[in-house]
C-alpha cells in the first residue's frame, strides 16, 4: 500500500511538473545550406514573454508551459515559422529565406527611404547584377534591365559613349541625358572629346565598386533635383564597409570577343570583277575595254574585312577589402580592366582605386569619405567614321588590292576613289586618348537631438581628357601635310556642397513625419586646349616640338554655377496612407538675367491597400496604389547662351577685329518638364509574384528652338523657349519566384511602352532637320524621305512613288513624306535565373520592337554602281540583268542608275530585335571544401554577352543610336569570358 | 537644451556662409566679352571697326558675289557653258525670293550695319584723343554709307526711276530681337547715305591709306551718289575736290610679262599690285586672309574656275591699240578676263578689290560737267582716261549728246567687273540688251524700270518681318 501511494504521489508530482512546464530543445538550420543559425528568436505562441534564442551552434532549449500550443521561430531575412508542439520535446526546424523585394530600402534623392513609403517611381539594379558584366562602362549594364530606360550604344568601340533615355526624348535642342549622382554628388558624364572619336566620361569608374544603381523616373522622385532633373536621375551608391571580420574579395575575368555576325559582307575578287565588267558595259564601255580593265586589276583577293577584324581579348581584375568595427568601417578596392577590341588598333585599359571610410566619433557624430581615382588609356581606330577609318574603309577598298606590296611595304596606291589601306592606317597613324579622373566626397553628420540630424556633404569631380592624333606622312591623310600631329586636352571639374537638415518624428504612434531642408551650391569650370602642327622631318618623331609649322594653337575656358534651396516632406498615417511634397528653388548662371531663378515642386501619395482591415484577400500580400505629379527642369544649354556677346578673330589687314557674335536674350530660361504618374505595386503568393505597373505622362514645354528673326538685327535667329513635346506610356516590372526549394527559379521581366509626340513648334511651322521632319502631332525622330517603289522588272530602273501613290521614274517627282520613325513601340528584357546546389545559371534576353532604322551605311554599300570602283555589298549580285527579273537591286551602271541610291525609303528598315544578351553559368564551391582551404567563398563562372540576335535589320547591328541612324560604326562584339571570384 | 541652441546657431551660420546670392551666380565669359563691355575704350572701338571691314570681305560682298552680279546681270559678262552652276539665276534672270545670293547680300549687309552701329552708338561717349575718335567715327559712317548703297542698289529701283519708291530699311542703331522694320523710300536711303558720307568727309583727312575709308573715299563716293541722283553740281564739286587734292594720279597701264604664279596671258601691271597711284579705297586681302577658291579673281581666271567670261559685246568696244585689251586673254575655246590677276608674289584670287578709284572719279567729273554744259572741262577729264590706254588717239571733238554718249561708253570700257554696269544702266533708264549670250535662247532684253530691275527681298526676311513689303513680280 505504501509503495503504491508513494508511486502515485510521484506520478502526480511528475505529472504536475509536466502539466506546468515542458522542456523543448532542438537545432535550427537554414533550409538552403544546412548551416546552423545562431540568434534565432523562439517564443511561445500567444505568450511572447516566454522565449529564448539559439546559441552559436543553432541549438536552443526552452521550458514552456504545458498548455503551450506552438512555438514561433523568427530571424531577420528568414520566413517566420509557427510550429505546433504536438507533444514533442525535440523540435528541429529549418528556416527558409524570406523572399524580400529586392529593395526594402530605396536610395532616393538626398537620402534613403523605405520602399513602402516611397511615393515616386524608381527602379534599382543591385551590385550582384552589375558585378558580373564585363562592360567598359557601367551604364551599359542597365540595358534591358530597367523599365522605362532605353540604353543604346552607338558604337562597340572599347570606351565608347552610350545614349540613355528615361521615359523618352524630351528635348529638341537642349540635352537629353539624365543627371548622374554618385554618393550624393553630381558627376561629369558624356563624350567630352574635341576630336571625333568616341569617349565616355562614365567609363572611368569601376562598376565593381558600386553597391546599387537607382533610376528615378517620375516627378515625386526627381523633382528634388530641380532644374537638372527633366531627363530623369540615376543615383549610384558605392560599397561601404561592415562591422565584423575583414572580408577580402578577389575577382578575375578573362575572355575573348568576336563579331556577332557576318553581315555587310562585300564581294570577293571574282565577284568584284564580274560587277565591274557589268557596270562598265552597262554604261557604254565596249566589252573589250571593260575586259581589259578587269584583267588589269590583277590576281590578288584580299578579304579586307578579315584583315581589319581580330579576336578581341578582355581581362578584368578586382581586389577589394571591406570590414571594420562598430566605430569605423572601410571599403578599399583596386581594379585593372583591359580590353582589346575586335577591330585592329583599338583597345581600352583602366586602372582604378577606391577608398571609402565611415567613422562614428560618437553616437551622434559620424563622418566619412568616398574617394576614387582612375586612369584610362584608350586607343581608337583612326579616322572616326570617315573613309580614313578602318571600320569604314574595310568595306570599300577593292578586294583586288593587296595589303602589302611585293617588297613588303604597305600598298598605299589604291586605285579607287578611296585610297586608304585600313591595315596601314591602323599601324602607321595614331588616334588615342587618356582620361584621368578623381572623385572625392567627404561628409559629416550630426544628430542634434533625437530625430533631428544635420548632414553636410562636399564633393569634387575632376576630369582630364587628353587626345592625341597623328597622321604619318607615309599615309594619304598625312602626305599632303608631310605629317600632321594634334594634341587636344579637356579639363573639367564640378564641385558641389550640400547641407541638409532632417527631422523625423512619430506622433501618437500613428502619425509619422519626415522633413528635409536643404541648401546646395555647385560650380563647374571647363578648360580646353587645342594644338596642331605639320611638316615633320620623318615618321620617327611625332610630338609637336618636332614639326616645322605650327598650324593651330588655342585655348578656351567656360564656367557656370548653380545655387539651390530645397525642402521635402513625407507624412504617413498608420503606415497606410502616405503623402509627400517637395519644393526646390534653383538659380543658374546660364539663364537670362530676367529668369535666373526657377521653382520646382511635386506632390505624391501612396496607399497601402493591404494594410486596410477590409483588405483581407488570401494570397494578396501587398497591394499599394501610388501617384505623383510635379515639375522639373532642363538647364543643359550653353553656359552663356543668354548673353549678348562679342567675339574676336574678325581680323582685317593683319589686325585683330571684334564683332557681335550673339544677340542678348534676357528672357532665356530652362525647359520645363511636367510629369504625372500613377502606379500599382502588387505582391501575391507570399510575395513570390511581384508586379509593378506604372502609367505616366511627361510633357516638356518651353523647349528651346531656333526662332528666325529679322536679319536687319544682324542675326539670323535666336533661341527662344517655344516648343513642347509629350512622352507617355506604361511600364511593367514583373519579378517572380517560380520555384523555391532546392532547385530555385526566378524570373525578372520588364517591358515599357512609350509614345512620343511633338505638341507645339514655333507658329506651328514644320522644321525639316536633315533626315527628320519635326512636325506637330508627329514623333520627334520621324524620317522625312521620298518613297521607294522598287525596281522595274522591264528594264531594271529604279522607281518611286509620289504622294498619291503613283509610280514615277524620276526621284525629283517623288514627294517627301513621313515614312516611319526611330522610336520603338516597346522595349524590355527578361531574365531567368536558376539555382541548384551551388550552380547558378542566368539567361537574359533584351528586345526592342517597332523602331525603324535609316540604314545610311547600306546606301553607300549597295550603290548600284554609282560609286565606281569602290567595293560593294555582296547583295549587289542580286541585281537586275534581263527583262522579267524580279529583284530589289536595280541594274548596275557605272556612275549610278538614275539616282537609285539617293536618300529614300529604300534604306528605311525595321530595327526590331530580340537578343540573347547574357548567359552566365556559375558554380559556388560548397562551404565544406572552401572551409578546408580557409576561404570564405569560391565561385567560378563562364559568361557570354551578345550571343544571339534575331532581327530583320540587314545592317551590322540593330542596336543603333537613339536617332535611328545607322552608319559604319564599330560593331558590338560577342564576348565570352571565364572568371573566378574568391572571398577570403 | 543650451547645447542644442548652440548647435543650431552653428548650423545657421554654416547655412548663411554657403547661402548663395546673385554674386555667386555671376559668371564671366572667357572667349567672348559681354557686348555692353566690348567697346569701352577707343582701342576697343578700333578693333570693332576692323570687324566691320572684315565683314565687307565676305564672299557675298566684296570678295566676289556683289561684283560678279553687277556685270553678269547685264551685257558685260556671261557664263562659260561648262560652268559649275553658280550665278545661273542671275544670268538667266530667273531670280526668286528664295535665291541664295539675295539671302547672302541681305544677311551680310545687315550684319555689317549692325557691327557699325554698335560702334557709332558708343563712340561719342568714349574717352580719348579727339582726332582718333573722329577717325573711327568717320570710317564707321563711311562704311555704313557703302553698305546702305550696296543694298539699295540691289533691292530698290533706281533713284531716277522713282525716288519715292520702296528702298531698304535704314539701320542707324543696333536693334533688339523683336525689331521688324518697314522699308524706307529710296530717297530716304540716299539722304542717309549722303549724311553719313558728309560725317565721314568732315571727320576724316586726306591720306593714302587706301585699305581704309578716307576723306577722298567719302568725296569720291559722294560724287558717285550725286551722279546716281542726277545732281550734277554736287557731283562735279566732290569729284573735282578729289582730283585736285593732288593725292592721286592715274596709274600707267603697262603690260607685264607673265611670270610664274600670276595669271595666264599678259596683264596690266598696275592691276597686279597691292595698290597703285590711283587706289582710293580697296578692300584688302592677303594670302592668310582671303577666301581661297571663292575669290573674284578665281571666278574669272581660267586657272581658277573661269566660269564667268567677258562678252564680245564688251570686248568689241576696244580699239586694237587699246591697252585695256590686256584685260582679256584667250585660252582654249574661250576668252577670259585677267583684270584680277592676283597680286604679284601671291596667288590667284588674292587681289585688293577696288571700291572706288581715281579713274571712276574722272569719269564722274566728266559726266557731271557735260550735263552742266562745261564741255571743255568734261573733255579734259575724258581724254586723260582715253589717252592713258591709247596714247595715239586724238583729242575728243564730240559735243552735246554725242559727247555724253562717249563719256558713258568710256565709263563702260574703263570700269567693267568693278561693280558699276548694272547701276549705270539702272540710273540712266537703259535696258539690258545682249547680243553675245551663253546659250542662244538666253534672255536678250530686260526693260529698264521693269520689275526685274529690283531684286526680290529674300524670303527668310519676308517670313519673319510683318512690316516688309515684297517687290512686285516676286
Amino acid at each position: 500500500m505504501k509503495k503504491l501511494s508513494i508511486f502515485l504521489a510521484f506520478l502526480l508530482f511528475v505529472g504536475f511538473q509536466a502539466a506546468a512546464q515542458m522542456q523543448i530543445s532542438g537545432t535550427v538550420t537554414g533550409a538552403e545550406d544546412g548551416l546552423s543559425i545562431p540568434g534565432v528568436s523562439i517564443v511561445v505562441k500567444g505568450n511572447q514573454t516566454i522565449g529564448t534564442t539559439t546559441d552559436i551552434d543553432g541549438k536552443y532549449s526552452l521550458a514552456v508551459p504545458s498548455d503551450a500550443q506552438a512555438l514561433v521561430f523568427s530571424f531577420v531575412g528568414m520566413l517566420k515559422q509557427e510550429v505546433p508542439i504536438n507533444g514533442r520535446s525535440i523540435i528541429d526546424i529549418q528556416l527558409e529565406e524570406e523572399v524580400l523585394r529586392m529593395d526594402e530600402v530605396v536610395v532616393v534623392a538626398y537620402g534613403v527611404q523605405k520602399k513602402a513609403s516611397f511615393t515616386g517611381s524608381a527602379s534599382v539594379m543591385k551590385a550582384e547584377k552589375l558585378e558580373k558584366k564585363p562592360v567598359t562602362s557601367f551604364e551599359k549594364a542597365l540595358q534591358g534591365n530597367i523599365a522605362g530606360v532605353q540604353v543604346n550604344a552607338s558604337s562597340g568601340q572599347p570606351g565608347a559613349n552610350s545614349e540613355i533615355r528615361i521615359r523618352g526624348t524630351g528635348s529638341i535642342n537642349a540635352g537629353n541625358e539624365p543627371l548622374y549622382i554618385i554618393d550624393g554628388v553630381p558627376i561629369i558624364s558624356g563624350d567630352l572629346a574635341q576630336r571625333q572619336t568616341t569617349t565616355n566620361a562614365l567609363s572611368s569608374f569601376d562598376p565593381d565598386d558600386f553597391e546599387s544603381i537607382t533610376v528615378l523616373k517620375d516627378a515625386a522622385a526627381t523633382s528634388l533635383y530641380g532644374s537638372r532633373a527633366s531627363n530623369g536621375v540615376i543615383l549610384i551608391t558605392t560599397k561601404t564597409g561592415k562591422a565584423g571580420d575583414t572580408k577580402i574579395n578577389f575577382s578575375y575575368q578573362t575572355g575573348f570577343s568576336t563579331r556577332t555576325n557576318e553581315l555587310f559582307d562585300v564581294m570577293n575578287a571574282a565577284e568584284y570583277k564580274e560587277y565591274r565588267y557589268e557596270a562598265l558595259t552597262n554604261a557604254g564601255t565596249s566589252p573589250a575595254e571593260a575586259q581589259a580593265y578587269v584583267d588589269a586589276l590583277g590576281d590578288h583577293d584580299t578579304d579586307w574585312i578579315k584583315e581589319v577584324f581580330q579576336n578581341g581579348k578582355t581581362n578584368d581584375y578586382q581586389l577589394s577589402a571591406r570590414g571594420g568595427d562598430e566605430k569605423t568601417q572601410f571599403f578599399v578596392s583596386g581594379g585593372y580592366f583591359d580590353q582589346e577590341g575586335i577591330v585592329i588598333g583599338s583597345s581600352m585599359a583602366r586602372y582604378s582605386a577606391r577608398i571609402n571610410l565611415d567613422h562614428s566619433a560618437s553616437d551622434k557624430l559620424k563622418f566619412g569619405t568616398r574617394f576614387t581615382a582612375s586612369y584610362t588609356d584608350q586607343v581608337n581606330p583612326s579616322g572616326s567614321g570617315y573613309y580614313a577609318d578602318p571600320v569604314t574603309s574595310m568595306y570599300f577598298v577593292p578586294p583586288t588590292e593587296p595589303v602589302y606590296n611585293e617588297d613588303g611595304s604597305y600598298n598605299q596606291s589604291i586605285s579607287s576613289n578611296l585610297d586608304y589601306n585600313p591595315v596601314a592606317i591602323a599601324d602607321l597613324n595614331n588616334n588615342s586618348n587618356n582620361i584621368v579622373r578623381g572623385l572625392g566626397v567627404v561628409f559629416a553628420q550630426y544628430e542634434i537631438i533625437e530625430g533631428l540630424t544635420f548632414k553636410t556633404n562636399y564633393g569634387i569631380d575632376w576630369f582630364y581628357l587628353g587626345e592625341d592624333l597623328y597622321w604619318n606622312p607615309n599615309t594619304p591623310s598625312g602626305e599632303s601635310y608631310t605629317g600632321y600631329s594634334e594634341y587636344a586636352s579637356t579639363e573639367k571639374y564640378i564641385s558641389t556642397w550640400t547641407n541638409i537638415l532632417r527631422y523625423a518624428k512619430t506622433f501618437s504612434e500613428s502619425h509619422s513625419v519626415n522633413v528635409l531642408l536643404g541648401q546646395e551650391a555647385q560650380s563647374s569650370e571647363r578648360f580646353r586646349t587645342f594644338t596642331a602642327a605639320t611638316n615633320f622631318p620623318s615618321d620617327q618623331v611625332t610630338t609637336l616640338a618636332n614639326a616645322a609649322e605650327p598650324s593651330t594653337a588655342s585655348t578656351d575656358l567656360t564656367s557656370n554655377s548653380l545655387a539651390s534651396y530645397f525642402a521635402n516632406m513625407n507624412y504617413d498615417y498608420l503606415g497606410k496612407y502616405y503623402l509627400s511634397g517637395s519644393f526646390r528653388r534653383d538659380g543658374s548662371s546660364r539663364f537670362g538675367a530676367d529668369n535666373r531663378w526657377a521653382n520646382f515642386w511635386s506632390v505624391g501619395f501612396a496607399w497601402r491597400i493591404t494594410e486596410e482591415s477590409f483588405m483581407n484577400i488570401n494570397g494578396v500580400d501587398n497591394l499599394r496604389l501610388k501617384g505623383s505629379y510635379g515639375t522639373s527642369g532642363n538647364s543643359d544649354i550653353d553656359d552663356f547662351a543668354s548673353r549678348g556677346l562679342y567675339g574676336y578673330g574678325y581680323d582685317y589687314n593683319g589686325n585683330p577685329g571684334s564683332a557681335p557674335s550673339q544677340l542678348a536674350n534676357p528672357d532665356l530660361r530652362w525647359e520645363k518638364n511636367e510629369n504625372w504618374d500613377i502606379g500599382l505595386d502588387i505582391g501575391v503568393l507570399n510575395n513570390r509574384v511581384n508586379v509593378i505597373l506604372d502609367y505616366y505622362s511627361r510633357t516638356t514645354s518651353d523647349l528651346l528652338l531656333e526662332v528666325p528673326i529679322s536679319k536687319t538685327t544682324g542675326f539670323d535667329n535666336i533661341m527662344q523657349n517655344v516648343g513642347s513635346m509629350k512622352n507617355s506610356g506604361i511600364e511593367v516590372e514583373l519579378n517572380t519566384v517560380n520555384l523555391q526549394g532546392e532547385f530555385k527559379w526566378f524570373t525578372d521581366f520588364n517591358i515599357s511602352f512609350n509614345k512620343n509626340e511633338i505638341l507645339e513648334l514655333n507658329n506651328g511651322e514644320d522644321i525639316q532637320d536633315g533626315h527628320y521632319m519635326r512636325r506637330e502631332g508627329e514623333a520627334f525622330y520621324s524620317f522625312w524621305k521620298q518613297e521607294w517603289a522598287g525596281v522595274n522588272p522591264a528594264d531594271g530602273s529604279p522607281m518611286w512613288y509620289d504622294s498619291d501613290g503613283n509610280l514615277v521614274d524620276n526621284i525629283s517627282d517623288a514627294d517627301f513624306q513621313i515614312l516611319g520613325n526611330a522610336h520603338p513601340d516597346f522595349i524590355g528584357g527578361f531574365t531567368n535565373t536558376f539555382e541548384y546546389k551551388g550552380v547558378e545559371l542566368l539567361v537574359f534576353f533584351n528586345f526592342s520592337y517597332g523602331n525603324e532604322i535609316y540604314n545610311n551605311s547600306k546606301r553607300y554599300l549597295l550603290h548600284d554602281g554609282q560609286q565606281g570602283s569602290t567595293n560593294a555589298s555582296v547583295e549587289i549580285l542580286d541585281r537586275w540583268q534581263e527583262p522579267g527579273d524580279i529583284t530589289d537591286v536595280p541594274r548596275i551602271i557605272e556612275g549610278g542608275n538614275n539616282s537609285s541610291n539617293r536618300h529614300s525609303s529604300r534604306w528605311i528598315e525595321d530595327g526590331s530585335y530580340l537578343r540573347l544578351k547574357t548567359v552566365n553559368l556559375g558554380y559556388t564551391l560548397p562551404s565544406k571544401y572552401t572551409d578546408k582551404i580557409k576561404l570564405d567563398k569560391v565561385r567560378i563562372f563562364a559568361q557570354g554577352e551578345n550571343l544571339l540576335t534575331w532581327t530583320e535589320f540587314t545592317g551590322l547591328d540593330p542596336e543603333q543610336g537613339i536617332n535611328g541612324q545607322a552608319w559604319f560604326t564599330y560593331p558590338t562584339a560577342r564576348t565570352i569570358t571565364f572568371g573566378i571570384d574568391i572571398g577570403f | 537644451m543650451k547645447s542644442i541652441y548652440k548647435i543650431l546657431m552653428i548650423i545657421a551660420v554654416i547655412f548663411s556662409i554657403t547661402a548663395c546670392g546673385d554674386a555667386f551666380l555671376e559668371q564671366t565669359p572667357q572667349q567672348s566679352v559681354d557686348s555692353d563691355l566690348a567697346i569701352s575704350t577707343l582701342a576697343d572701338a578700333d578693333i570693332a571697326l576692323n570687324g566691320c571691314y572684315d565683314n565687307l570681305q565676305d564672299v557675298n560682298l566684296y570678295a566676289r558675289d556683289y561684283f560678279v552680279v553687277c556685270d553678269i546681270a547685264t551685257d558685260n559678262s556671261k557664263l562659260r557653258p561648262e560652268n559649275a552652276g553658280r550665278f545661273l539665276d542671275i544670268y538667266y534672270w530667273s531670280i526668286t525670293a528664295t535665291d541664295g545670293y539675295m539671302a547672302g547680300f541681305w544677311t551680310h549687309g545687315y550684319e555689317t550695319l549692325n557691327r557699325i552701329n554698335n560702334i557709332l552708338l558708343r563712340i561719342d561717349d568714349l574717352e580719348g584723343d579727339d582726332v582718333e575718335k573722329a577717325r573711327i567715327k568717320g570710317e564707321a559712317s563711311g562704311l555704313r554709307a557703302v553698305t546702305h548703297l550696296l543694298l539699295v542698289n540691289l533691292f530698290g529701283q533706281a533713284y531716277n526711276e522713282n525716288p519715292a519708291g520702296p528702298g531698304i530699311p535704314i539701320m542707324t542703331e543696333p536693334a533688339g530681337v523683336d525689331y521688324e522694320p518697314a522699308r524706307n523710300t529710296v530717297a530716304e536711303v540716299y539722304a542717309q547715305i549722303l549724311a553719313d558720307l558728309d560725317v565721314a568727309d568732315n571727320n576724316l583727312s586726306y591720306n593714302t591709306q587706301n585699305l581704309y575709308f578716307t576723306k577722298a573715299a567719302a568725296k569720291a563716293l559722294k560724287s558717285r551718289v550725286y551722279l546716281y541722283m542726277n545732281d550734277w553740281a554736287n557731283a562735279k564739286a566732290e569729284a573735282e575736290a578729289v582730283i585736285n587734292s593732288g593725292l592721286y594720279s592715274l596709274a600707267d597701264y603697262v603690260v607685264a610679262d607673265n611670270p610664274d604664279g600670276a595669271a595666264a596671258g599678259d596683264y596690266i601691271k598696275a592691276w597686279a599690285q597691292a595698290s597703285n597711284s590711283e587706289s582710293i579705297f580697296n578692300i584688302g586681302f592677303t594670302t592668310t586672309d582671303y577666301h581661297s577658291v571663292d575669290m573674284l579673281g578665281y571666278m574669272y581666271l581660267k586657272e581658277g574656275y573661269g566660269d564667268v567670261i567677258p562678252t564680245t559685246d564688251l570686248m568689241d568696244l576696244y580699239s586694237d591699240a587699246d591697252m585695256r585689251n590686256n584685260w582679256f586673254y584667250v585660252d582654249g575655246d574661250y576668252t577670259y578676263t585677267n583684270k584680277y590677276p592676283g597680286i604679284e608674289g601671291a596667288r590667284a584670287g588674292v587681289d585688293n578689290i577696288p571700291v572706288t578709284r581715281l579713274s571712276e572719279v574722272y569719269l564722274n567729273a566728266a559726266e557731271a560737267n557735260v550735263e552742266l554744259g562745261n564741255e571743255a572741262i568734261a573733255i579734259t577729264y575724258l581724254d586723260e582716261i582715253i589717252h592713258r590706254s591709247d596714247a595715239a588717239v586724238g583729242t575728243t571733238t564730240a559735243t552735246g549728246a554725242a559727247l555724253r554718249a562717249k563719256i558713258l561708253l568710256e565709263r563702260r570700257k574703263e570700269l567693267p567687273f568693278e561693280g558699276h554696269r548694272f547701276w549705270d544702266l539702272k540710273r540712266n533708264g537703259d535696258d539690258v540688251v545682249r547680243v553675245d549670250k551663253t546659250v542662244p535662247d538666253a534672255i536678250a532684253l530686260i526693260v529698264a524700270g521693269s520689275d526685274d530691275y529690283a531684286y526680290p527681298i529674300p524670303q527668310i526676311e519676308i517670313n519673319v518681318n510683318t512690316n516688309i513689303v515684297q517687290n512686285p513680280g516676286y
